[in-house]
């Protein structure tokens, strides 16, 4: 901030209040020309949001618990009758269609699928936001290194990143976490890591193609340190690929734990791969369990590809299509 | 040339070391070895003696008793002079597991490729000469959904309906092998294919589209159409050629992710390939199988990325070793 020195509090208050404010607007405005301009990313942005919606509010919204099961008068019931048919007063109500009560029916154990699709969201949710930043700012950690300083800082960076993205993916993240009980903490530290090697090329390729530009060369001639040069000029050069890469990287992480939930290899509880793992078995009489959980899956992916395409070709225009 | 070509082969050598060291020290620190497994499997049986005489012994004969810089010189020794070790599970020669898992994962990943490639290049040219039209537009909507759905999803969506309806015949029990029933393997290996090859072709299709729509707009092919070329020359000689570098990247990158990366379907349709191989080796904590299945992968992986960097000097003559280095 430059304060002049005729500035009293007060009006330093005012202005900035009024650069707050211009600020605000023009990301308003930004933000409908974003809508107008590019119908498909505003697409995405719409499902994004659903997506947060159901994700925050969604547990709170349904009547049920996830873990509740649900029965039926068992037609056949004797009092005091050993048949297994006839002994029990109720029936679990597994795998039933779709009715007021269960607007996509219940799971395999007799659970309303709908309350564990929205409890799955909030599930995806976390890991989704959790793991694509802390991915991003380790990446981004990674690549301005790389990319910055050049040399054989760059030449081992690089081969680490290479190497660590040899290994597939589920692999990978199998041997972080299996290291001690697979908690959702856990899960979300391997998937960050997985995805900062993606994310450190990008920023890699960024910085390296800034580091050159004039106003970091005249800020290392006037003497300003590397972290002043890093934070006050590369960094903000390189916001929009950051950015970017943070969007898809949610979209990635996502896919990722499902794979690993799908093996049921993954963190404890309701989740969508799980999903559509266990509606595979009874695909034949209820295959609605595996197709709402893919389903789910599918478009909040695309929901995060479509907004981080969309922003790639507004702010990053070099990028479009990679 | 060949300066370049031996500089890289040094750094691909540096990459797997870091790759094998990482594997290494990560399978040494999961909690519970395999002789722990093998010897609390044997107490179930009820089989007596003193439990932590009998770990002892199975940790010395599978040498998991040494300390862990000795197990890691052995280790790099026996990396150098070609010696796998020999599976914990069924004491044969590691090699022996991989071979056989080798052709089941060469043909999923073939079959995913052929379909990726006849999706991607029609659907890819037909987007782009028909931009913004409702065609590219559905075609588009095609791409985004199979990018975003998993590979697992399709999977489970495509064998649960053809087995409903009778289509195919999954064999997953026997999966049989290419050359003794190419029928049956054909069957098995469709479903996995499709699922694979669809999300490939999707991300391969729309690269393909964003690289022509650059190259389109360029002079040069301005200039072949004002001198009466016709239109498919246009494309062929002129367009598609422009357009084959980044594609041959990113093919690249995902050909390396197909490799390694069916892990889940290989497992979901019980196909004995090298990801189902690894990912069970991992879990039962076979340490030999893991580390040669994940010496294949990865020098799998690198040589590709190798030869994808090659084959620019073949597309394009102005590549040279100087700007490839970069």
């Amino acid at each position: 901030m430059t304060a002049g020195a005729g500035f009293g509090d007060q009006e330093l208050a005012v202005v900035a209040l009024e650069e707050e404010r211009s600020v605000a607007a023009r990301a308003m405005r930004g933000l409908g020309r974003f809508i107008r301009q590019k119908k498909v990313g505003a697409l995405g942005l719409g499902m994004a949001l659903i997506f947060l919606v159901l994700g925050a509010a969604g547990p709170h919204i349904t009547p049920y618990d996830k873990d509740e099961t649900f029965s039926n008068a068992n037609p056949n019931y004797e009092r005091g009758s050993t048949d297994p048919e006839k002994i029990s007063p109720t029936t679990l109500l597994r795998l039933a269609g779709p009715s007021w009560e269960h607007p996509l029916g219940t799971d395999d154990k007799g659970r309303d699928l709908l309350t564990r699709v929205l409890v799955g969201a909030r599930r995806a949710l976390y890991f989704g936001f959790a793991s694509a930043a802390m991915a991003t700012v380790l990446g981004a950690i990674i690549g301005v290194a790389s990319g910055y300083f050049g040399g054989l800082v760059d030449l081992v960076l690089q081969r680490l990143v290479d190497a660590m993205i040899a290994i597939p993916g589920l692999i990978f993240l199998l041997l972080l976490i299996q290291i001690g009980e697979v908690t959702l903490f856990r899960v979300i530290l391997a998937l960050s890591i997985l995805g900062s090697f993606g994310a450190a090329r990008v920023v890699r390729s960024a910085a390296l193609s800034t580091r050159n530009e004039v106003y970091v060369e005249a800020a290392r001639v006037v003497g300003a340190s590397h972290l002043r040069i890093v934070a006050r000029h590369l960094l903000p050069n390189i916001a929009a690929p950051i950015i970017v890469i943070f969007s898809i990287s949610i979209g990635t992480a996502i896919l990722a734990e499902a794979g690993l939930s799908f093996l049921n290899l993954g963190a404890p509880g309701p989740s969508w791969g799980k999903m559509v793992a266990q509606g595979r078995l009874t695909f034949d009489s209820q295959p609605v369990m595996s197709i709402v959980g893919g389903g789910a899956i599918t478009f909040t992916v695309a929901a995060f590809n479509l907004l981080g395409d969309a922003m790639r070709d507004v702010l990053d225009p070099r990028q479009r299509g990679t | 040339m060949t300066q370049y070509i031996a500089r890289r082969l040094l750094l691909n050598l540096v990459v797997i070391l870091i790759v094998m060291t990482f594997i290494f020290i990560t399978l040494r620190i999961l909690p519970g070895d395999f002789a722990a497994q093998q010897v609390s499997d044997q107490f179930f049986a009820g089989r007596g003696g003193d439990p932590d005489e009998a770990l002892r012994l199975a940790r010395e004969r599978l040498g998991l008793h040494d300390p862990i810089p000795i197990q890691y010189g052995k280790f790099l020794r026996d990396l150098f002079t070609g010696d796998f070790g020999t599976s914990f599970r069924t004491g044969d020669s590691a090699l022996t597991s991989v071979r056989a898992a080798l052709p089941y994962t060469l043909q999923l990943g073939l079959m995913s490729v052929v379909i990726a490639l006849i999706l991607a290049f029609p659907v890819g040219i037909i987007s782009a000469l028909r931009q913004d039209s409702w065609l590219d537009g559905g075609l588009r909507l095609f791409a985004v959904f199979f990018l975003a759905a998993p590979p697992f999803w399709i999977a489970t969506l495509g064998s649960g309906w053809s087995l409903q309806y009778d289509i195919l015949e999954l064999n997953v029990i026997a999966h049989p092998g290419i050359w003794e029933d190419p029928w049956g393997s054909f069957q098995l290996m469709i479903i996995p294919a499709l699922a694979a090859g669809l999300a490939f072709g999707a991300i391969l299709m729309r690269f393909l589209r964003s690289q022509l729509l650059d190259v389109l707009r360029q002079d040069y092919v301005r200039t072949a159409r004002a001198k009466g070329l016709r239109s498919g020359a246009v494309i062929t000689r002129h367009v598609l050629r422009n357009a084959l570098i980044p594609i041959v990247t990113i093919f690249g990158i995902s050909l390396a992710a197909l490799v390694g990366g069916n892990v889940i379907l290989e497992t979901m349709f019980n196909i004995p390939g090298m990801g189902r191989l690894l990912l069970e080796a991992l879990l039962i904590r076979d340490v030999p199988v893991a580390q040669s299945m994940a010496l294949l992968l990865v020098v799998g992986v690198v040589m590709i990325n190798l030869l994808v960097d090659l084959s620019y000097f073949l597309i394009d003559p102005r590549v040279t070793v100087g700007a490839a280095s970069e």
